[in-house]
């Protein structure tokens, strides 16, 4: 099965330099090719550690069972740059991962650094500007955009490089509601089109929603790997960890207390509706 | 000096390279006038440079404003205490002399020259194109192991940060003001020492930037200057023969006309 994972982490664990208690403890999991999968957890879980870790940012501590496998790729030091080929990541603060002097430098700077010819990189940069919706602003400087534009400018820079897995990495955090929506939806859209692998890494439950399937951390461990109806309905789990749950969720709970109980098979937003709206036919 | 303001005139179409080299050369240039014919003719030919640029006076006059001082300052040293030729005053150590008068001239042409040539090279050029035609000038150091490429990258990301740098400065004043700082009274020293609660975040914050920024370059592929290729390339045209045979006529002027 070893052929339909995207990224693969056998007994990983890691602890930052200096820090006596380890930020990932003994983790294993499996992200499926093809698949939006949301990383969701607290605070210090992990979660941006494991990103880091996927690209070779960061290097898990030495242990003999410990691997991490990219499109079957077993990541080693000698070839952690062909494993960035692989996956790219979109950060979190737009400012700070904008290199280039204006959009079209910005975007062209992953191809520049493995040396595409000049009349491929303008090809691409092109291409990858209007997958984002960004052509127009091609030689606009990074101070007059808006957080979300910066953001796409961000993924097309990724898309440019034509990587198979693409990470978020709390990329909608900083952006307002409309700028995240966006965003949101070019993902929605690339991961079909271009059949990419995505991995979110999110505080925004709602955003964990829209996902294939939701991995939760708590404290350097897996604690759940499922679809996120699966997930979500347990709530007792999540405010335990201290996460919150998903509108649908909390709406579902809400009625359960006051005396409406929800079927179990019940489980994204349309089924509510459809079931509230049929609630009413039946009384 | 001044900033770059956009316009469309022919000047703007010329290669950042062609007027880099050109403005450095003007400089050294008028060092070859000596009477008051080259002077002329240097003169003329630099006001025809910031008549090209269809820009309003007020840009130049600001570019030679904030050193006007210190333009006067150089040519009342030479009008005092230069000697020679036939001596019009006298006083304990300074000296009015014909030569000191024709000097002070002259040096205030040229300082006055040298900025507006140089007004005329940054109004018109956008800070990323010098600093690229900055990098084509700087190739032949590569020889001398000098990472050309990188101080290049370095220096074409410190200009991509100064609004950012600019727009994070303003928050972080207003964040003050908003807790009772006051940035605008006080004598010298107490506004000095309001500015240090400004420059430690500010501080903290870039490098900050600088860790996220080096992360995402990295997380990019970017792995040094070798093997990288350019997106941004300049290119000749038959603009840039224009400012090319300017200067060649300039020159060639200069050299029939000034004392030999």
């Amino acid at each position: 099965m070893a052929d339909n994972s995207a990224v693969e982490f056998k007994n990983v664990s890691f602890t930052y330099p200096d820090a006596k208690k380890s930020v990932l403890h003994d983790v294993s999991f499996r992200i499926k090719k093809g698949l939006w999968t949301a990383l969701i957890g607290h605070n210090g879980s992990g979660k941006s550690t494991i990103s880091k870790l996927i690209n070779g940012l960061l290097i898990p501590d030495q242990n003999e069972k410990s691997e991490i496998k990219v499109e079957g790729i077993k990541l080693t030091p000698q070839n952690v740059w062909n494993i960035r080929e692989k996956v790219g990541i979109v950060f979190q603060n737009p400012d700070n991962q904008f290199v280039g002097a204006t959009v079209g430098d910005d975007v062209a700077f992953g191809l520049e650094n493995r040396g595409v010819p000049r009349d491929q990189m303008l090809d691409r940069v092109q291409r990858v500007l209007s997958d984002v919706g960004m052509l127009d602003y091609i030689n606009a400087e990074p101070a007059n955009l808006s957080g979300g534009q910066k953001q796409r400018i961000a993924i097309a820079g990724i898309l440019a490089v034509e990587p198979d897995v693409i990470i978020f990495d709390e990329s909608t955090s900083m952006l307002d509601p409309n700028g995240r929506e966006q965003i949101l939806g070019i993902i929605k859209k690339l991961m079909l089109e271009k059949k990419l692998t995505i991995i979110s890494i999110t505080h925004d439950i709602e955003e964990a929603n829209l996902a294939d399937e939701v991995l939760v951390l708590n404290d350097g461990q897996i604690l759940a790997q499922d679809i996120p109806a699966e997930v979500f309905s347990k709530t007792e789990m999540l405010r335990e960890i201290g996460l919150d749950i998903p509108f649908t969720e909390k709406l579902i709970s809400k009625l359960d207390q006051i005396g409406i109980k929800i079927p179990q098979n019940v489980k994204t937003k349309d089924e509510l509706k459809q079931y509230l709206c049929q609630l009413n036919l039946k009384k | 000096m001044g900033r770059y303001i956009p316009g469309n005139a022919l000047i703007y179409k010329m290669d950042p390279r062609g007027k880099l080299l050109i403005t450095i050369l003007f400089i050294f240039t008028i060092l070859l006038a000596n009477n008051p014919i080259s002077y002329g003719i240097i003169t003329l030919f630099c006001f025809l440079a910031v008549f090209t640029t269809k820009l309003k006076v007020r840009v130049f006059w600001n570019g030679v404003k904030p050193l006007i001082g210190l333009i006067f300052f150089t040519a009342l040293l030479q009008l005092f205490f230069m000697t020679g030729g036939k001596v019009y005053w006298q006083w304990w150590i300074f000296t009015l002399s014909s030569y000191g008068i024709v000097n002070a001239i002259y040096i205030f042409i040229r300082f006055t020259l040298i900025i507006l040539i140089s007004t005329v090279m940054t109004v018109t050029t956008m800070p990323l194109e010098i600093a690229d035609a900055m990098e084509w000038l700087l190739k032949p150091l590569k020889i001398f192991k000098v990472p050309v490429d990188k101080i290049a990258l370095v220096i074409s990301i410190a200009l991509r940060f100064v609004p950012t740098l600019f727009d994070e400065t303003f928050k972080i004043m207003n964040a003050q003001r908003s807790r009772g700082a006051d940035f605008n009274d006080g004598g010298l020293i107490k506004r000095a020492k309001a500015i240090t609660p400004i420059l430690v975040p500010l501080f903290i914050h870039s490098l900050e930037t600088a860790i996220d920024l080096s992360t995402a370059m990295e997380s990019r592929g970017y792995r040094g200057s070798q093997g990288r290729t350019k997106y941004r390339v300049l290119r000749w045209s038959k603009y840039d023969l224009l400012d090319l045979a300017y200067f060649i006529l300039l020159v060639v002027l200069l050299l029939i006309f000034r004392n030999h």
